[in-house]
């Protein structure tokens, strides 16, 4: 019977330190959750959204990467470069890669609609020139985002292309 | 006498190895071999993504570079003029007439680094002028604005504002590292 009322003791003791953290643990996050309460101060009713743009008339802006010197292994049929839409873009991306020769302007690549926040890093290339050092023409067309067919202002970066 | 000869022979074989040594050392020369390959420019050009033209002033229009490294000396990062979407790849803006007929084509004037308007009309003139130039991190400003501004008085409808039209006109821009002049 002793026994019996031990036991029994021990098991409320045990239920009353569990009951005590659980509280301890509801009180504290109930403090941390509003790091204002408890020191008076209070949210601003007057206070409205606030953006950032101070000039109205030129809208945010389209982000255009420039490129250092691309080389690629003569006869290559892939080609690694980044070619980024940046995410902060409100237009999507179409890449089309120029190569000047002395006979003319040769394409080695054309992406479809790249969206912002993706890039192109492995493109299969075609008309890659012999061995040498060229001129390169990034050229970025952009389409907006809320209307894919709307063309946006577009870019074209020049770089060097090294065939090795 | 003899001492002598045995001198004698003992200086000429310490001479004939000391000029032996000597080219020895001679051979000896080192050369330094040294390779760098600088690192590759890198840069983001900020271009607007539409401006709405003020029809009483000429509008500033900001291009911005950042994270602008790497840019070998005496070069710059230059923004140019490619085209427009007009014939020849002119730079004028283009309406539905609110009134009917033909569609309706206004002209722009656009000025760049080197501080002179130019027709957008002209598209040899305007083709390849730099609109901005970058060294560093920064923001530059150049300008467009409507011909009516140059014409106010003229009746021609390239050169004058209709009302209730709403004109529109893409760029596109060049971008790349030239010579600073």
């Amino acid at each position: 019977m002793a026994n019996k009322n031990r036991i029994h003791i021990a098991i409320l003791t045990g239920i009353i330190i569990i009951l005590c953290i659980a509280l301890g643990v509801l009180w504290n996050k109930s403090n941390t959750d509003s790091p204002a309460s408890g020191m008076g101060l209070v949210l601003d009713d007057n206070a409205s959204d606030w953006e950032e743009s101070s000039d109205d008339s030129v809208s945010k802006g389209i982000q255009i990467p420039g490129y250092g010197t691309i080389t690629v292994k003569s006869g290559a049929e892939k080609m690694e470069m980044s070619l980024v839409n940046p995410k902060e873009n409100p237009c999507y991306f179409q890449f089309t890669l120029i190569v000047h020769t002395d006979d003319g302007d040769v394409t080695l690549y054309q992406s479809d609609l790249v969206e912002p926040g993706k890039a192109i890093t492995e493109f299969d290339v075609r008309n890659l020139p012999p061995k040498g050092t060229y001129q390169m023409t990034v050229a970025v067309n952009t389409w907006s985002l809320e209307n894919p067919e709307s063309a946006m202002n577009g870019a074209e970066v020049s770089t060097t292309l090294q065939v090795i | 006498m003899k001492f002598f000869k045995k001198l004698t022979a003992g200086l000429l074989t310490l001479a004939a190895c000391a000029s032996m040594s000597m080219a020895a050392f001679a051979e000896e020369g080192t050369t330094s071999l040294n390779l760098f390959v600088p690192n590759d420019p890198t840069y983001t050009i900020t271009i607007p993504a539409s401006v709405d033209l003020s029809a009483t002033e000429p509008t500033d229009i900001p291009v911005t570079a950042s994270d602008v490294n790497y840019i070998p000396d005496g070069k710059k990062i230059s923004v140019t003029f490619v085209k427009g979407t007009g014939t020849y790849g002119r730079l004028y803006m283009t309406a539905d007439n609110p009134n009917g007929g033909k569609q309706l084509l206004h002209t722009l004037y656009i000025k760049g680094t080197e501080d002179e308007w130019k027709s957008g009309a002209l598209e040899k003139q305007i083709k390849g002028m730099e609109l901005a130039s970058f060294t560093e991190d920064g923001v530059e400003n150049f300008q467009i604005k409507p011909a009516a501004l140059v014409f106010p008085d003229s009746t021609n409808d390239n050169l004058r504002i209709i009302k209730g039209a709403k004109y529109t006109e893409t760029m596109t821009y060049g971008i790349g590292l030239t010579d600073i002049q």
